[in-house]
């Protein structure tokens, strides 16, 4: 009977969990906790970059506490800069996802509006050497 | 398209899966609340793209999945935006990886349908990567794998249920 155990991709039945299944789970925590350490341990520079839709992109002071109107496809989004941190305060977008981003660099690394295609980022410092050789 | 075996029914299972897809989307986008972490999904049209894989061919799931997110980006009107791109980018990675996964012996539901998670953010990064020409929405790489992990694991486990279900058309 065609079909009735075994499909092009195997059997029908499988299982849900395997060792496998484990090792790339482990390999994945693994990844994100690794992304995680490495990004806390950048040395970053006190400069949000903020890119738009159009391709512009231009940096910001986050010394300055100051409030910026970024413009995006949908229309402007407000953001705040406060204590050395940048975070979306408002925008059109329909989730708020980038509202909900939190502050810029303490909570998240980039904030990102995909329907106003705004991407902020937060900048690493230029190291302090010219080349390392061993 | 000259589908195999029964037509008819190969077409009614099609097109059923369809539907439920579609509504898994909708409902996805209406009810349930965004993951907090830009371009994170529940991945709900994921249990009918790995349905679609154990039960059709990778052809037949391949069209489902194409279809899906056509006929999505045209009920939420963003047929060839950007959202659209990056949709189809995820669904195409999630698709494929869980399609090689399959292959491979030994990984388990829970495992394909992570790594299928896994595949679709990492691929809707790329993506938007790719847009704003920069390498900074790749600092959202930790967060999102980590909910892969959780978002996988619920979808994998629906497809658990689900999988000896197959209706007889």
């Amino acid at each position: 009977m065609q079909g009735a155990k075994e499909n092009l991709y195997g059997p029908k039945r499988r299982r849900l969990f395997t060792c496998r299944d484990l090792g790339l789970s482990l390999f994945l925590l693994f990844l994100a906790a690794g992304g995680w350490l490495l990004q806390a341990r950048l040395s970053l520079a006190p400069v949000a970059v903020v890119r738009l839709a159009s391709g512009e992109a231009f940096t910001v002071d986050l010394t300055q506490n100051q409030e910026l109107s970024i413009p995006g496809r949908l229309g402007s989004l407000t953001a705040v800069v406060v204590d050395g941190t940048i975070r979306i305060t408002a925008a059109g977008c329909p989730d708020q996802i980038c509202v909900n981003s939190g502050r810029l660099p303490s909570e998240t690394m980039a904030i990102i509006c995909v329907p106003n295609g705004v991407l902020i980022t937060a900048v690493q410092e230029r190291a302090r050497y010219d080349a390392v050789t061993w | 398209m000259r589908l195999p075996g029964n037509g008819v029914g190969k077409m009614v299972q099609l097109a059923m899966l369809l539907a439920l897809a579609l509504a898994l989307s909708l409902v996805e986008s209406v009810f349930l609340p965004p993951l907090g972490v830009p371009g994170a999904k529940w991945g709900l049209a994921n249990i009918v793209s790995l349905l679609a894989l154990l039960w059709l061919s990778l052809r037949e799931a391949a069209l489902l999945v194409g279809l899906r997110v056509v006929l999505t980006a045209i009920f939420t009107g963003t047929l060839f935006g950007l959202g659209f791109w990056l949709s189809a980018a995820g669904a195409a990675a999630a698709l494929l990886v869980m399609a090689v996964l399959l292959r491979l012996p030994g990984f388990g539901l829970l495992g394909i349908s992570i790594a299928g998670a896994a595949g679709h953010n990492l691929a809707q990064l790329g993506v938007y990567a790719l847009v704003v020409s920069s390498a900074g929405v790749f600092y959202l790489l930790p967060p999102l794998l980590a909910v892969s992990l959780l978002t996988g694991s619920l979808t994998g486990i629906i497809v658990n249920k689900l999988s000896h279900y197959k209706s007889k058309v």
